[in-house]
């Protein structure tokens, strides 16, 4: 089973270490680089596992330009890997060239805002209908009250954070796990830079904390699935 | 303050029902957990996974109130349903001595339940 972790620009000597200490190597197709290791069965997802994909692609980032891939099922073999890069073989030249040499930065907001799992309570009216309704309105009024307040979080950090995007190649705004996050894509080689001023520019605001660097996920959205393994 | 890395950002779910069944029943079997500890753990990995069923039964109904696909009884009808369920579910929480926070499910990539 081959486990995916990037697409690079050249091949990769002999020496990185992937998950489980497995040898990292490249097959290449259409003069993209898929930074891979072999293994007896598909990589299980967890925790550790996430965390060695992640720092196998940062490792191997420090030797070749990389677009990063996230963490996957694997692929059958190197000729079913093939038959997916080939398929979409311009989308993926033309995100190498917008994020390889590249990191991410992720500022969120501090405060995470979690729907009340009660219903809100409803108006008279529409409690009068009935109490089914009642409760399905008084959850949507907190389903809407939930999203008011991410957008309100959401846009207060591109606010707070608009003195970066001059020093970033691109932003993009999201939903993440923890809340809205606005994220940062930076040249390897300004990454220090950024991060004295995203730190200078946080530390005075104490709702927000900054993520980063790492390899940038959030502006790698690859057209090529994670093959399940059957 | 600094993030950690992003396990969550790589699409990897944290949830494990499964190796969290088996490490409940291994505890029974050596003796590490108590029977009613076994139990209580059994309990609450079974009202977990109706409350994800629930949350997503609900946020599905919700939508469809919005597309306007349900008709007024059928509005009453659900909502009458995920209600009891919620009374029902609170009962065998306090059963069990279960809270929320018992319940409140890591979904990885997703955020937590709640």
């Amino acid at each position: 089973m081959i486990h995916l972790y990037a697409l690079g620009c050249a091949p990769l000597g002999a020496g990185s270490r992937g998950i489980d200490a497995s040898p990292v190597t490249t097959i290449a197709t259409g003069g993209i680089h898929a930074v891979v290791s072999h293994h007896d069965e598909a990589v299980r997802p967890s925790t550790e596992a996430a965390l060695q994909h992640v720092a196998t692609i940062e490792a191997v980032a420090e030797r070749i330009d990389v677009a990063p891939v996230r963490f996957g099922r694997g692929h059958v073999d190197a000729a079913a890997l093939r038959t997916k890069l080939d398929a979409s073989l311009p989308e993926l030249r033309d995100l190498l060239g917008r994020v390889a040499g590249h990191v991410e930065f992720v500022v969120r907001s501090s405060g995470v805002p979690v729907e009340d799992p009660r219903p809100t309570e409803v108006g008279p009216r529409i409690a009068a209908m009935g109490a089914g309704r009642a409760y399905l309105e008084g959850r949507r009024a907190s389903a809407l009250a939930a999203a008011d307040e991410r957008r309100r979080i959401q846009d207060r950090l591109v606010e707070s954070t608009g003195p970066l995007d001059e020093h970033a190649v691109a932003t993009h705004d999201t939903i993440g796990p923890h809340g809205p996050e606005r994220c940062f894509l930076v040249r390897r080689d300004a990454a220090r830079s950024f991060t004295s001023r995203a730190r200078l520019l946080v530390g005075t605001d104490g709702s927000m904390v900054i993520g980063g660097p790492w390899p940038p996920f959030s502006f790698a959205p690859l057209p090529v699935p994670a093959e399940v393994a059957r | 303050m600094t993030m950690l890395p992003p396990t969550e950002n790589d699409g990897v779910t944290d949830v494990d029902l499964g190796g969290e069944l088996d490490r409940l029943l291994e505890a029974g079997r050596s003796g590490e957990a108590s029977s009613e500890d076994v139990q209580r753990g059994l309990a609450a990995l079974v009202l977990t996974l109706v409350e994800v069923l629930r949350e997503l039964m609900e946020r599905q109904a919700i939508r469809r109130m919005d597309s306007g696909t349900l008709d007024d009884d059928e509005i009453e009808r659900l909502g009458s349903t995920f209600l009891a369920l919620r009374e029902r579910l609170e009962e065998l929480k306090a059963t069990f001595g279960l809270t929320d926070e018992d319940l409140n499910l890591d979904l990885g990539a997703l955020g937590r339940l709640r």
